[in-house]
């Protein structure tokens, strides 16, 4: 720090800071998986929908492959980045368990499953938890080898807020992190019992459904993991060197609120803008007689020409 | 050392140029493009300018995203100062893109093309608009503190000098864009640019002329600089070199060639970023901050210059195999 500005002193160490393998690992594996379940959702309603079946129940069989690696991969990933969490930004945790009090080592320690936090009273009003859970969780044993601070220890300045906000979007993320790799689980017995074969796989009807209900489901982990981050470091952009506050730039607020406004305005337009064409390219479905680049105009995949009749039940009987 | 701190703030101030000619030289023709496609007289001729630039303008934007990487790494109290000064003008330029870049993907979807058209054409002008704002702004000169911190007003970027700037700039961008479209098209839309083209070179003129005089005129410490030696005699050039320039182009224009408008065009708009760059050096934020004070640790900027140095020749490559790949005219597939 000179005079009173943060000059960056080596950049090799900034950028290779203790956080840089697991958190960009978690970020590329959450990536992957988001994009894998929208492939598998997107397969699993054509298959449903007896359209292109042969085709479809490979690129889910495709999907389940990867995820059998990318599911757990990404939970064992999650807990190492939570070690960390407890280790460089105690606040964080203590937030994204709303833990009050302190845990001392050497004695095990309950987690709490639900909880309605009240930073009023700085306590849970009402919560449900697994008796010495928090001692399995972080360390795979009952007894805490460190302490695990809570949120009491500090002044109120110098903690998060919205203890709410950040407990529920940790456990919505880890939610489905835990959802998405169970669903792989059903879906690899199901292989195994030869029930995805091109000519079994429509009778699946329940693992369909669930594969099109955990499409959107990468996305909303995505955005909860990084309201977890980021509304977790409050009041730090530095985390305990320099405040959020001192470090917003001089702009008056009502700049940029208006720009604020006008990017949610312009994204909640194109975001509809892309669902609408979106879903109209996947019911319009692919055209498998394109040639392959590079082949003499062989189809893709051989398959009878789309003889395919546009569904006309309304959209509502069409899931 | 002492030489050392000289020297890396310069390079990373002709990178910085560099980056800002590349981008306003081929966004500049995007640009171009997106506008006159407001005029365009139907579907057919809107579909050919769009798919001219189909494969290429994502790649042409990509040094707008270095240039603003570049600046915040090398000189961040100019990113810090600049930016909040030209709040405004930079979201202008931002929104603009957005509209112009989702209306390449989903005119092709849609079935009533006219709000995408919209989107396209005035997204081109909003963006182009932005920039000559933020330019204009930039050259006359920006309200800071001794720390260099931005103490002026919101709008402190607009008066009629920006707006002068800002005009001649998109008349530049038209005329680039047109150019573009001659080498591009045959044909009918290939005359409808000619035409374009000539009104365009001779907005233009108009516009750098304007801007040539009022600049001494309102800017005290350019006069100073600028008429004294050595300066003196390059200022002398650059506007006979401009005049014959821009005499040129109008030549191959009238002789209807195909390429070199184009490249006339190129030269006009390189020779007037020197003079810029002239006017503007040593100074990031004119007559206010230098490069100097405004550059980071030299342990950065050595750090920055070994990633751009292995970047650099990258993209450039890749650029240009773009442009050798999708190289020959654009015709109707249909």
């Amino acid at each position: 720090m000179v005079n009173g500005k943060f000059i960056v002193s080596d950049y090799f160490q900034a950028i290779a800071n203790p956080f840089m393998v697991k958190s960009v690992s978690h970020m590329f594996f959450a990536t992957l998986e988001t994009s894998l379940f929208v492939i598998g959702g997107i397969s699993a309603w054509y298959i449903l929908n007896n359209r292109q079946q042969a085709f479809f129940s490979q690129s889910l069989k495709i999907v389940l492959a990867a995820a059998i690696a990318v599911t757990p991969l990404q939970i064992y990933i999650g807990h190492l980045s939570a070690e960390q969490v407890a280790h460089y930004q105690p606040t964080k945790l203590a937030a994204m368990e709303a833990k009050w009090e302190t845990s001392p080592a050497g004695q095990p320690a309950d987690w709490s499953l639900l909880a309605i936090p009240d930073e009023a009273t700085q306590t849970n009003k009402w919560e449900i938890t697994i008796p010495n859970g928090l001692g399995y969780i972080l360390e795979f044993k009952k007894n805490l080898s460190e302490p695990v601070l809570g949120l009491r220890e500090w002044p109120s300045s110098d903690r998060p807020r919205m203890v709410g906000l950040i407990y529920y979007s940790f456990r919505i993320m880890s939610g489905i992190g835990f959802f998405l790799a169970g669903l792989m689980l059903w879906s690899i017995l199901q292989w195994l019992l030869g029930n995805l074969s091109t000519e079994k796989i429509g009778q699946q009807k329940w693992l369909l459904r669930t594969w099109i209900f955990a499409a959107p489901l990468g996305y909303i982990a995505v955005e909860s993991g990084w309201i977890v981050r980021c509304v977790g470091r409050q009041p730090w952009t530095l985390y305990g060197q320099i405040r959020t506050a001192d470090a917003a730039s001089q702009l008056p607020a009502s700049n940029v609120l208006t720009s604020l406004t006008l990017f949610a305005v312009v994204y909640s337009i194109l975001f509809v803008a892309t669902l609408y064409f979106g879903s109209r390219i996947i019911r319009h479905g692919p055209n498998l007689e394109l040639p392959i680049p590079g082949l003499d105009n062989q189809p893709a995949l051989e398959t009878e020409p789309a003889t395919f009749v546009p569904n006309e039940r309304p959209l509502e009987a069409q899931q | 050392m002492d030489a050392l701190i000289h020297f890396l703030p310069q390079v990373w101030f002709v990178i910085l140029a560099l980056f800002l000619f590349l981008y306003v030289m081929l966004d500049g023709f995007d640009l171009g493009v997106g506008i006159l496609s407001l005029t365009s007289s139907d579907e057919e001729r809107r579909s050919l300018l769009m798919t001219s630039l189909g494969n290429i303008w994502d790649a042409n934007e990509t040094w707008l995203v270095l240039m603003g990487g570049a600046l915040f790494g090398a000189f961040p109290l100019a990113y810090g100062t600049i930016l909040s000064a030209l709040y405004i003008p930079i979201f202008m330029m931002i929104f603009g893109l957005i509209f112009r870049a989702v209306a390449f993907e989903f005119r092709e979807h849609s079935t009533r093309k006219l709000l995408w058209n919209f989107a396209f054409g005035a997204g081109s002008f909003l963006a182009a608009l932005g920039q000559g704002f933020a330019l204009g702004s930039v050259i006359e000169g920006i309200a800071v503190d001794e720390a260099g911190h931005f103490i002026g007003s919101t709008w402190d970027w607009l008066d009629g000098r920006s707006l002068l700037v800002a005009l001649t700039l998109i008349q530049g961008y038209v005329l680039i864009g047109s150019t573009y479209l001659i080498l591009k098209t045959e044909g009918d839309l290939q005359k409808t640019h000619y035409r374009t083209a000539k009104i365009a070179a001779i907005t233009t003129l108009i516009g750098a002329i304007l801007i040539t005089i009022a600049t001494p005129i309102f800017y005290q410490a350019a006069r100073t600089r600028l008429f004294s030696p050595p300066l003196i005699y390059v200022f002398a050039v650059i506007p006979v070199l401009g005049i014959v320039l821009v005499g040129l182009l109008l030549r191959s224009l009238n002789r209807e060639e195909e390429a070199t408008p184009f490249i006339w065009t190129i030269l006009i708009f390189l020779l007037t970023f020197i003079g810029l760059g002239l006017i503007v050096f040593p100074y990031i934020i004119p007559t206010q901050i230098t490069i100097y004070q405004a550059a980071a640790a030299p342990s950065a900027l050595v750090f920055m210059l070994t990633f751009i140095g292995v970047l650099i020749p990258i993209m450039l490559f890749y650029n240009i195999y773009n442009y050798v790949v999708f190289r020959g005219k654009v015709i109707n597939g249909d």
